[in-house]
């Protein structure tokens, strides 16, 4: 396989080594800034390239080429098979429909004997990821990995685009399906973050809307830890990520991060299901924790080896991005440590897909570094 | 983690790369721009931190404070609860934890010990010097085997008393607790010390007195004796009837006194402790014999039929004090002649016990008599010293009243016991009812014996007309259930001793004019 990546120049997408573009693509992967997502012309430009190749992208909270973190560009990787092959499927979010059906018919669609992996774009902002992801496991099978993750819109989260074979639009969920006997997806996903302070008790929530915690409005405790940085809300409550076991203590340990407010309910709106009696506690990060976070996710996404060219496929959390700030490149910079010489692309996510660090299964991260690495067997 | 030591500074080598423009040149301002950035970010960063962990910290110390304080009131409830238990206990109550510190001090102990609970609390019970006992802790295990122990206390005062301790050792909450309680038995002690003075006093009295009977018996034998010598000297000195008359009187008198001093004498040696009995062979066959020879004359002079009739064995050999035996025999024989009008006396003897080479046999002697018999109110002070069955009955046959009671003693000495068996007739009253009509029999019962209520069952039994005879109890007391006894064995009616002529002629009347309408009582018990 060989993968090149790919940055829009404002004209013209450009390879990163300067080297000339794949003439026969099989996939392009691509990721652009709200701004740039609007634009019909990025889409058009690949196309045009990559006459047959199948084209996925989303809008994001930042973008990741190389090993540097950027803000305000658009990125691709162009990918060439030897054998795989790959298929891509889209399914529109309906008002009142359930994600859960729609993840499980996207799953049946692709869902093939060798079907390896499955990397998912859903828009951030009208999808719950933790219902997208049910669905889609409740028809895949445990070895099929299933990555990616939902669209961002800066620090807005007003509006997210996601396309495939087409302009980025809201309110679309796109699966591409990955397989071939001699294709390898590695995965790993680490946050970096530290809890702290008490753990509270999720006393009201419905869904991915939390309401209460320890029978306080759970808006007024973040106004709280947030102090002057509460006029920046909802970005500014991505600094302290919530991490939520079914019991104190648990091992099974799941961060959610904040993609709204409703001052109304004094409620906060998660990427994610914030269940009712589960135990939650506020998490700290800091840019050196962070970037080694990420190390260990680069570290487990590669620890089966591999030969030949392959693609390293980020999506981290736009939390950890407003975190570390001009530092956020630290933590591709650790990956690329790790993994080598690797093509790497991603993005600035609303939320992660990826399986989950201890049981395996696959479930929806918030303020993680999830890294997905393709491969191909020579 | 550790991570390996950037080479460079990361940041600022991004920095300046993003400084550089088309021509390889660095923008100055941008790239002081990017350093300030860079500057304030962290400086948000680090004040937001310390935000958050300023509030952390007054919310954890919050959180600890409802802890510590929901625990301290948990236990400030327990242990309320357990002061109001301790506080209910009348006794003192200390406990004590396994180190023997003080832990729990009752208002009962503080009242006991004039020692203040916050005074005592939390110090080692060893310093407090409320006992004479230092090594509490090993007392405590000595004495746990002990249900009461006297512990000597003393209060700060110096005032000393004994108290009545009891241990219990527990576990509460896995730690050892001793428990143990206090009773102030001083007050008791005092009056068990005075009860024990009064009767050692009593008894050196009626030592003295024993003393002074014997020594004044002998005094007064010595000139007895000498009158009576010369009486009888006197009696025999060709006297005119009136004088002989006179001089018999004086000899009677004067034998009487010497019996009562001999009597006097012997239950005087009986209290001293100074009573000897002999241990020499007899024939109880012999001396049965020879005591009933005595009284034939007497007896015969009386019309009395005298009767012995010795059992087999009584000619063996026994081992007794042959001279206090016959003390006895005369004294009761005397007696039963004395008080017998007409009828027989008679004596049974018998051995009774295991046969062969020595063993032990008891020899039985009973005396009956057709006399006036004892009222039972009167067979309980029979065998008490100076009382006779009638206080008028010493004026018609004598005797000193000394006598029974001095038997008892005897026989008690020789390890024997006295009594008296009372045989009246119930059956007379049977007989007399079963062969004529009566209009009513009054009926003595002593109600503890139950003779009258047995000589009831049997006229009841008698069958025909005059089984329905109507009986009226005549009883000393009249408590519910003997009444009701009565009623079950055939009374109709009862009337108290003593007997009051208008309850008597009400109790007749009830008995046989009942009201004509008066429902029988069947109907109303059913």
């Amino acid at each position: 396989m060989k993968a090149t990546v790919m940055r829009w120049s404002g004209a013209a997408w450009k390879a990163l080594d300067g080297a000339p573009a794949p003439a026969a693509a099989d996939l392009v992967l691509w990721f652009a800034a709200p701004s740039l997502a609007k634009d019909p012309e990025l889409y058009d430009a690949l196309r045009r390239n990559f006459p047959v190749a199948v084209i996925a992208g989303c809008s994001t909270g930042g973008e990741i080429i190389g090993n540097e973190a950027s803000d305000q560009s658009a990125v691709a990787a162009v990918v060439s098979f030897r054998h795989a092959r790959v298929r891509g499927m889209r399914a529109d979010v309906a008002p009142g429909g359930s994600i859960t059906d729609l993840g499980a018919r996207l799953a049946r669609t692709l869902a093939a004997p060798d079907l390896k992996g499955v990397y998912v774009l859903s828009d951030g902002v009208m999808v719950n990821g933790t219902a997208l992801v049910d669905g889609l496991t409740s028809v895949l099978p445990r070895e099929v990995v299933v990555t990616g993750g939902l669209a961002g819109d800066g620090a807005d989260f007003q509006q997210t685009r996601v396309g495939l074979d087409a302009p980025l639009s809201p309110s679309a969920v796109v699966a591409v399906g990955f397989y071939g006997e001699g294709l390898r997806m590695g995965w790993g996903s680490a946050g970096g973050w530290e809890a702290f302070g008490p753990e509270r008790q999720v006393t009201a929530s419905e869904f991915n809307i939390l309401l209460e915690l320890d029978g306080k409005p759970a808006l007024q405790l973040y106004r709280e830890y947030l102090g002057a940085a509460a006029a920046q809300l909802p970005g500014s409550a991505l600094l302290f990520p919530l991490v939520i076991r079914p019991e104190p203590g648990s091992a099974y340990d799941v961060v959610r991060t904040i993609v709204g407010v409703d001052e109304a309910r004094q409620a906060l709106v998660f990427a994610g299901d914030v269940p009712e009696g589960w135990s939650a506690q506020l998490m700290r990060g800091s840019p050196d924790n962070l970037a080694d976070g990420a190390a260990e996710a680069a570290r487990q996404a590669g620890q089966d080896g591999g030969d030949g060219d392959s693609l390293a496929l980020l999506v981290s959390c736009i939390g950890r991005k407003l975190m570390m700030g001009q530092r956020v490149s630290d933590e591709v910079e650790s990956i690329a440590e790790v993994l080598g010489d690797v093509a790497m692309l991603g993005f600035y996510s609303y939320g992660e897909i990826c399986p989950h660090g201890f049981t395996g299964a696959c479930t929806l991260h918030n303020q993680t570094m999830t890294v997905t690495l393709v491969r191909e067997a020579a | 983690m550790v991570r390996p030591p950037p080479e460079r500074h990361r940041l600022l080598e991004r920095q300046l790369r993003k400084a550089r423009n088309a021509a390889g040149q660095i923008d100055v301002g941008l790239l002081l721009d990017m350093v300030s950035a860079a500057y304030s970010e962290q400086d948000e960063s680090r004040s937001l931190h310390d935000h958050a962990m300023r509030l952390m910290s007054a919310e954890l110390s919050q959180l600890n404070a409802a802890v510590r304080s929901e625990a301290s009131a948990e236990a400030r409830a327990t242990e309320e609860r357990l002061y109001a238990l301790l506080e209910a206990i009348g006794d003192g109550v200390i406990v004590l934890d396994g180190h023997s510190n003080v832990i729990a001090f009752n208002s009962a102990a503080e009242a006991m010990f004039d020692r203040r609970r916050a005074d005592v609390v939390g110090l080692p019970f060893v310093e407090l010097g409320l006992t004479s006992h230092g090594d509490i802790a090993h007392f405590i295990v000595e004495k746990m085997q002990e249900s009461n122990t006297e512990v000597e206390c003393q209060r700060p005062s110096g005032e000393a008393f004994t108290a009545e301790m009891t241990v219990a050792l527990m576990t509460v909450d896995r730690q050892d607790r001793a428990v143990t309680l206090w009773r102030d038995i001083t007050a008791r002690k005092q009056s068990e010390g005075a009860l024990r003075q009064a009767r050692d006093e009593a008894y050196a009295a009626n030592q003295a007195k024993s003393d002074f009977l014997a020594t004044m018996s002998h005094e007064i034998r010595t000139p007895l004796n000498g009158i009576l010598g010369t009486a009888g000297a006197l009696a025999t000195t060709g006297l005119n009837p009136d004088q002989s008359q006179m001089v018999r009187v004086m000899l009677e008198s004067g034998d009487l006194l010497t019996a009562i001093l001999s009597d006097i004498l012997d239950l005087a040696k009986i209290e001293a402790g100074r009573l000897e009995l002999e241990s020499a062979p007899f024939e109880p066959h012999a001396v049965l014999g020879s005591v009933i020879e005595l009284y034939r004359s007497s007896a015969e002079t009386k019309g009395l039929q005298l009767v012995a009739q010795l059992g087999e064995g009584m000619r063996m050999t026994a081992l007794g004090d042959v001279a206090r035996i016959r003390q006895v025999l005369q004294n009761l024989l005397s007696n039963a002649v004395k008080f017998t009008a007409e009828g027989s006396v008679e004596l049974r003897a018998w051995l009774e016990g295991e046969d062969g080479e020595g063993a032990a046999h008891q020899l039985n002697v009973e005396i009956l008599d057709t006399g006036c018999g004892v009222p039972p109110e009167a067979q309980a002070r029979l065998f008490t010293r100076f009382s006779q069955a009638d206080s008028s009955t010493t004026r018609r046959f004598g005797g000193t009243g000394l006598g029974l009671a001095l038997c008892r003693e005897l026989v008690g000495a020789m390890g024997g016991d006295i009594g008296m068996l009372e045989r009246e007739g119930g059956e007379e009253a049977v007989r007399a009812a079963a062969a004529a009509d009566y209009d009513v029999v009054l009926m003595d019962i002593h109600m503890p014996v139950l003779d009258g209520l047995a000589a009831t069952r049997q006229i009841r039994a008698l069958g025909g007309r005059r089984a329905s005879t109507p009986i009226i109890a005549v009883t000393a007391e009249a408590l519910p259930e003997q009444i009701e006894r009565a009623r079950r064995a055939g009374i109709d009616n009862h009337v108290t001793k003593p007997i009051r002529p208008d309850r008597l002629l009400e109790a007749l009347t009830e008995t046989l004019c009942p009201p004509a309408n008066a429902a029988p009582k069947r109907a109303i018990a059913s």
